[in-house]
């Protein structure tokens, strides 16, 4: 709690025309956090990140990046940000060396240390090799690295990610999560996505957005306790019934694969492994599950799709 | 200010990258070229008229910038008014809106 808050958003709410893409935001991040904002397409994910870069003016609300106001001092609020959007900002004509050095200098980093900040994205985001190739000719992967390694160049110590991993391969999409984990150690970083298990790897809070609310936030700590509520076990000589202590209830999946349900307030693992030793059951495998994040999201997000109206 | 001289120096540099600022300066040049071989043929055709003015140099000096000043305010537009556009269409103008 007592960390430094570097982005504090009250209220944030913009609408296009009737239409409300999103209503009363509030949103904290304090330094080393990985904020993921999670949510269905056309939540309003893209919107609050315009919003809280300055690229977007709310309706209603502000926000505040490391104690100063993005609308009334935007320039100041600006320099600790870094900002990668869905479609990375490059310019296909230059080369990463000329394009990277050109952002240093934008943001403000002064001549005398723009090689070794440029030097230094390059080497965060592996982009050595391709350093002297024109932007235009690179692949989709590389150039999302590029636009990356734009949004970390001036160190800033805020980082706000959207989308970074669409379009990559899956060990592409290794290599960026690694790299936002090590980001984080230094920066915070809010980062969206519509990939659950993303999230799921790199996320220390997550936040679900649906239509244009914040329909849950928690800590991904908290998620995971959470799951600890079910047992998922396969046996290879299953009995006809489980006289276990601890076990509530006990549903078969066929094949051996069992869920069990303990009582609540116990832990019946420990139980059920000396059971099955004793009886001979041949236990192959015990795991824990139960409200994952993507049961949370299907739950919260399902149902009526209509359109969000204000309300006049 | 630094800011603004680092994007200038870029864009002039994405300008000059592609082959159509070159194209374009060699149409110009032709352009001019031709208006200048035009002018001196008048005036050889014509050389009564010359009297009306102070000289060579104001004749065909005059009317070739004359017509070069017409021909830039088409061709300057034409270079420049894509450049905010295509910034938007392809995104990065972000870049220069989340820069301070």
């Amino acid at each position: 709690m007592e960390q430094e808050i570097l982005i504090e958003a009250r209220g944030l709410t913009r609408r296009y025309g009737p239409n409300i893409a999103v209503q009363g935001i509030d949103l904290t991040l304090r330094r080393g956090e990985i904020l993921g904002l999670l949510g269905p397409n056309g939540a309003g994910k893209s919107t609050t990140m315009k919003m809280l870069t300055g690229n977007l003016a709310p309706s209603s609300g502000s926000v505040k990046i490391n104690g100063i106001d993005i609308a009334t001092e935007p320039k100041k609020a600006k320099q600790s940000l870094g900002y990668l959007p869905e479609l990375p900002p490059v310019h296909p004509e230059v080369t990463v060396d000329e394009y990277l050095d050109f952002v240093a200098a934008l943001h403000g980093v002064s001549k005398s240390e723009r090689k070794a900040a440029v030097d230094k994205a390059k080497q965060s985001c592996g982009l050595h090799e391709v350093s002297r190739r024109l932007i235009g000719n690179l692949s989709k992967g590389y150039q999302q690295r590029v636009g990356l390694a734009q949004a970390i160049v001036h160190q800033p110590p805020v980082i706000i990610l959207d989308e970074p991993t669409v379009g990559l391969d899956p060990i592409q999409i290794r290599e960026i999560r690694a790299l936002i984990a090590a980001l984080a150690q230094n920066h915070s970083v809010i980062l969206s996505s519509h990939i659950l298990p993303e999230i799921q790897a790199v996320c220390s809070r997550v936040m679900i957005v649906h239509r244009g609310r914040v329909v849950f936030q928690d800590s991904m700590a908290a998620v995971n306790a959470q799951n600890a509520s079910r047992l998922a076990a396969i046996f290879r000589h299953a009995p006809k019934s489980f006289a276990v202590p601890g076990i509530a209830n006990t549903q078969s999946l066929g094949e051996g694969r069992y869920v069990f349900t303990p009582e609540a307030g116990t832990d019946p693992r420990e139980a059920l492994i000396t059971e099955s030793v004793k009886q001979g059951w041949g236990l192959l495998e015990l795991k824990t599950e139960g409200r994952t994040l993507e049961e949370i999201f299907v739950s919260l997000t399902a149902g009526e799709t209509t359109e969000l109206k204000e309300a006049a | 200010m630094s800011a603004m001289l680092s994007i200038a120096r870029h864009e002039a540099r994405r300008i000059f990258v592609s082959p159509l600022a070159w194209t374009v300066l060699a149409v110009i040049q032709f352009i001019m070229g031709l208006s200048f071989f035009l002018l001196l043929g008048e005036m050889i055709n014509n050389p009564g008229s010359l009297n009306q003015y102070s000289g060579v140099a104001d004749y065909i000096g005059g009317g070739l910038f004359g017509f070069s000043a017409v021909l830039l305010l088409l061709i300057i537009p034409l270079m420049t008014m894509r450049l905010f556009a295509e910034d938007r269409k392809s995104g990065s103008l972000t870049l220069l809106t989340t820069a301070r």
